[in-house]
């Protein structure tokens, strides 16, 4: 928990003061990283970000099919942030695939663990987060950004909700 | 960091819900389960059938659980009647986060004097949106708001301890007039 709240207080003094107004959709990777794309969306809504995370029964769609909403929320997106922690389900492939047909400034973030599954789809889109070396992690999350060409504020906000899910990603049980 | 699990009863359910607080759960507790009779309960009203079966599918991390048996529930409230199915959420509640290890979240102070019996550990809507505010997910004024909203659903909670609560956190109590919202015929279980 303290950790957590640690996180929470250095998300809201990165941004104090500011409204950034970005529409973010998340693309989790499987129903079991639902809970970290939550806690991603209540951190970027109370420093006013607009986020959004699909219903966890999309993932459950062996063929991942989107809802109605979701893909609405797809498409009037600004950008899409994949985190992808233990495996990739069909709808989270269809989300990035779809992103990235629609030139969706797209960033996403896998552990090591789900390498294996996003490789064949998206190589050399996805930035590893490895847990074991957080540092490594953070800078090549700064190299992403910059690529997304996003204004400052824009890229202060990312940058923030990406250090939060790596933090989320360390003090995570793993099974 | 492991985070515990969670067991909600019916009238938590309904108060974290009306004021938009249930995914935020997922910061405070690793799954969050739903016995049986808290199911049903909230499947038999009106008014939150729909919703509920909306929030089982969209909220990976609230799930049913049913991981016990009447014995077992009858042994724990041994030469204590469980008053009929009104205290059947409690009942199930407490039976669960004992056998699960994990938190239970009841307002009701049968329930809650159960849970405390039993040893649990024990929260209810209050701590939990208290909890929020410190993590800074919900702000004074919004937690405030939250407490104004949950008494003009006629949600039953202490309120001496709500204005307690919002006192420690350099909010003005709730005012008289407000208090006065409630709508007397509504109650939760």
């Amino acid at each position: 928990m303290a950790k957590t709240q640690l996180a929470a207080w250095r998300l809201g003094y990165a941004w104090e003061g500011r409204t950034v107004s970005l529409r973010i959709y998340i693309a989790y990777g499987a129903a079991a990283d639902q809970a970290t794309a939550l806690r991603l969306q209540a951190l970027g809504g109370v420093n006013g970000l607009t986020v959004y995370v699909p219903p966890a029964f999309t993932r459950q769609d062996p063929d991942g099919k989107l809802d109605a909403r979701s893909e609405e929320r797809l498409c009037s997106s600004d950008i899409v942030l994949g985190v992808v922690t233990l495996f990739l389900s069909e709808a989270c492939q269809t989300e990035l695939t779809c992103a990235n047909n629609m030139k969706k400034r797209t960033l996403i973030l896998c552990h090591p663990a789900a390498v294996e599954a996003l490789a064949p789809h998206f190589a050399g889109e996805f930035v590893v987060f490895d847990p074991s070396s957080p540092a490594q992690a953070e800078s090549a999350i700064v190299d992403a950004l910059r690529k997304l060409g996003l204004h400052k504020d824009g890229m202060t906000a990312l940058l923030g909700l990406a250090t939060i899910f790596l933090g989320l990603l360390i003090f995570a049980p793993r099974e | 960091m492991q985070l515990r699990e969670a067991v909600l009863d019916t009238s938590c359910v309904i108060a974290l819900d009306a004021v938009g607080a249930l995914p935020l759960l997922s910061f405070l507790f690793s799954l969050v389960l739903l016995p049986k009779a808290v199911r049903e309960e909230l499947f038999r009203r009106r008014e939150t059938e729909d919703r509920f079966g909306i929030l089982l599918r969209e909220l990976a991390f609230i799930v049913p659980c049913d991981d016990y048996d009447q014995a077992e529930l009858d042994i724990l409230f041994t030469g204590r009647s469980v008053r009929g199915t009104k205290d059947r959420g409690e009942a199930e509640s407490i039976a669960q986060a004992s056998k699960k290890g994990a938190s239970v979240i009841i307002d009701d102070m049968w329930g809650r004097k159960q849970a405390r019996r039993h040893g649990l550990d024990l929260g209810g809507s209050i701590t939990i949106l208290r909890a929020f505010y410190d993590l800074r997910l919900r702000s004074g004024p919004e937690l405030r708001a939250n407490f104004v909203v949950l008494r003009q659903r006629g949600i039953r909670l202490p309120w001496k301890t709500v204005n307690a609560t919002l006192q420690a956190i350099g909010q003005e109590p709730l005012t008289a007039n407000e208090l006065a919202q409630s709508p007397a015929t509504r109650r939760t279980p």
